[in-house]
């Protein structure tokens, strides 16, 4: 039965090759942009590179400080102060550990005529435990380096090769805005879509001349918590919501009052976009949302699809009525017609994933997107794949079934 | 075989009602071959049609041995209107992009048959109407009278019960017209298939068993 479906599909497809040029047209383009967005919202909230176990990590970024007065109201919101995360972050008992990292900050590196612009983080020893980061050469440094104030490097594939021409450049010296540190060890680039673990230049806090115990509120510091299971994270997200409810303000005339959260990647974006405060961070609104966009952006060429489908069909009436004729029911030639409309939508998904894989491979390689990477990966091809059969379902269930439903007198007739 | 009881088949628009048969009552035993015949608009597509379980009568019942398919839901039906019933057609009806052999093996899909089975019974019914060397062609590359045997080595291939044909000579000329004829009689004949068959040629009609004469939409005789 397959075999006949194949060749009357092949067959209708040279029939009208503008008509097909069309459909294949509509759905690559359209399958191009979801498996692109798809790659972008992977790249940013999925499992991925140092954050492969992501489903075990909360982020901390800052909080949003407020003084209630009678006579003055004012708030800051933003990154944070190592004094706010040891008061908070670093008084957890749940999570298996912790750490403070700083924002990324671009700084110049000279090598002798050589000016190589990147963005150094200073982090604690604990910054290589919490992630998976992929060492091409050398080690991390740890928290006894970090408690010496050592000025060692890790810093990225890319910082590496600008700077020294090889990856292999454990042991030579990096100067970073005037300071010398050794490169102890070289790691595979991570996306700037990824916040927390982002950086060129990877080296220890304590060599950044801040005074990293000062009782102030604001700062450049985030947090990351990794957790012993996925399971924990609830519980952990309660209990910092009791360390910050209990945060002793350095300056109450200042500040008295503060809304931080530990929340996962999605939660932090859900939270930024639907600007909502409190325990929930709608992520569940946040999906519902986005199912609708996705429909709906799908919906403009399923139509055109449909309408193609519909006269393609018309003009198989007679054929429609032979089959049934000789016994196809209406559910056997529905059965057919998508069948016939998930593989054009295949073709055609194929087609869009190839334009994607191009797509991707241009930002990546672009200028307007510095440091930004992404990557198609075995997730976003069974995205890929899953879109590609319900955009044949969404285009081809209503003419099918109209179609499936002919009286066979006059199908026969047309 | 099949009873046709008090058949009525009414066409409505909004503006007009057509009565299209008005109480034909009539039985076709196994093994019969007969014609019906009738002035243009007399209803005899519509009797075959009905017969062949294609249009449902306004009011009266169709009995295949006995079993009336009446209440039968699609699936039902149309599994039955495959086992039972074979149709040849004027325009042939082939599937043009299907060859001779795909043509005909069509009912057998339905019939979800095995694929060595369909191999075997398209083969034996292409070579019944003398096409055994024409099954890898399409419809465009046989002439009218071979589509015609293609036709009704479709119709015969699943073994129905009973074959309808509607003027199955009709865009044939009169050479041509006499060799499906020719077939269809030693159909009926050799192999006791049960044929009802719409003509307008009363020379053909007279070389059936039986002639049914409708006359705006009644039975004459």
């Amino acid at each position: 039965m397959l075999k006949n479906y194949i060749i009357i599909f092949w067959k209708v497809l040279q029939r009208h090759p503008f008509f097909t040029f069309v459909s294949l047209f509509g759905i690559s383009i359209t399958l191009m942009v979801l498996i692109v967005l798809s790659a972008v919202f992977d790249s940013t909230f999925g499992g991925y590179g140092p954050e492969k176990e992501n489903n075990r990590l909360l982020y901390v970024f800052g909080g949003t400080f407020s003084l209630q007065g009678e006579k003055n109201h004012w708030t800051m919101r933003g990154s944070s102060s190592p004094y706010f995360y040891d008061q908070t972050v670093r008084k957890l008992k749940l999570p298996e550990m912790v750490s403070v990292l700083s924002l990324p900050q671009t700084v110049i590196c000279y090598n002798e005529d050589r000016k190589i612009e990147a963005m150094r983080k200073y982090t604690d020893g604990n910054f290589w435990k919490v992630f998976d980061f992929e060492f091409l050469d050398g080690s991390p440094y740890g928290e006894s380096e970090v408690e010496r104030s050592d000025r060692v490097a890790v810093i990225d594939q890319k910082t590496s090769l600008d700077y020294f021409g090889t990856e292999h450049s454990v042991g030579q010296t990096i100067q970073v805005e005037g300071k010398v540190y050794r490169v102890c060890g070289v790691v595979e680039e991570t996306s700037i879509s990824r916040t927390f673990p982002f950086g060129n230049i990877f080296v220890p806090w304590t060599t950044s001349g801040q005074d990293l115990k000062a009782k102030v509120c604001h700062g450049t510091y985030l947090a990351v918590i990794k957790a012993r299971s996925p399971g924990d994270r609830q519980a952990i997200q309660a209990e910092y919501q009791g360390l910050v409810g209990r945060f002793p303000f350095p300056d109450p005339y200042q500040f008295n009052t503060i809304t931080s959260y530990a929340d996962t990647y999605l939660e932090i974006f859900t939270r930024n976009l639907l600007d909502q405060a409190g325990e929930n961070s709608r992520i569940g609104l946040f999906i519902v949302l986005i199912t609708i966009l996705v429909l709906l952006f799908m919906s403009f060429p399923a139509m055109n699809l449909v309408n193609i489908n519909i006269t393609r069909i018309l003009e198989r009436a007679s054929e429609i009525g032979i089959r049934r004729s000789y016994g196809a029911s209406i559910r056997t030639l529905l059965g057919q017609f998508l069948f016939e409309n998930i593989l054009i939508t295949l073709i055609g998904g194929t087609i869009g994933f190839c334009l994607a894989l191009l797509a991707v491979h241009l930002i990546n390689r672009s200028a307007i997107f510095p440091y930004y990477i992404l990557e198609v990966n075995v997730m976003v091809v069974l995205y890929a794949l899953a879109l590609s059969i319900l955009f044949g379902v969404l285009s081809g269930i209503i003419p099918a079934y109209r179609m499936a439903r002919m009286n066979i007198v006059n199908a026969l007739k047309s | 075989m099949i009873e046709l009881i008090e058949i009525e088949k009414v066409f409505q628009t909004k503006t007009i009602e057509t009565v299209a048969l008005k109480d034909i009552r009539l039985k076709v035993e196994k093994g019969e071959f007969v014609s019906v015949m009738g002035p243009s608009g007399s209803g005899k597509s519509t009797l075959l049609n009905i017969m062949g379980l294609l249009d449902k009568p306004s009011k009266g019942d169709v009995i295949y041995d006995g079993t009336s398919p009446a209440a039968f839901g699609d699936e039902k039906l149309s599994s039955f209107r495959n086992h039972k019933v074979g149709f040849i057609f004027q325009s042939f009806h082939l599937i043009s992009d299907l060859t001779a052999y795909d043509n005909v093996e069509l009912p057998l899909l339905y019939r979800k048959a095995k694929a060595s089975e369909r191999r075997k019974r398209v083969e034996e019914a292409l070579t019944k109407v003398g096409l055994a060397n024409r099954m890898g062609h399409y419809p465009s590359q046989l002439s009218g009278g071979q589509k015609q045997r293609v036709a009704i080595a479709r119709s015969i291939v699943g073994n129905p019960e009973v074959i309808l044909a509607d003027e199955p000579t009709g865009n044939l000329d009169s050479g041509i017209g006499e060799e499906i004829m020719n077939l269809l009689v030693h159909l009926n004949q050799d192999e006791s298939t049960t044929i009802v068959m719409v003509t307008h040629d009363e020379g053909l009609a007279r070389k059936t068993h039986r002639i049914i004469r409708l006359f705006d939409g009644q039975q004459v005789s």
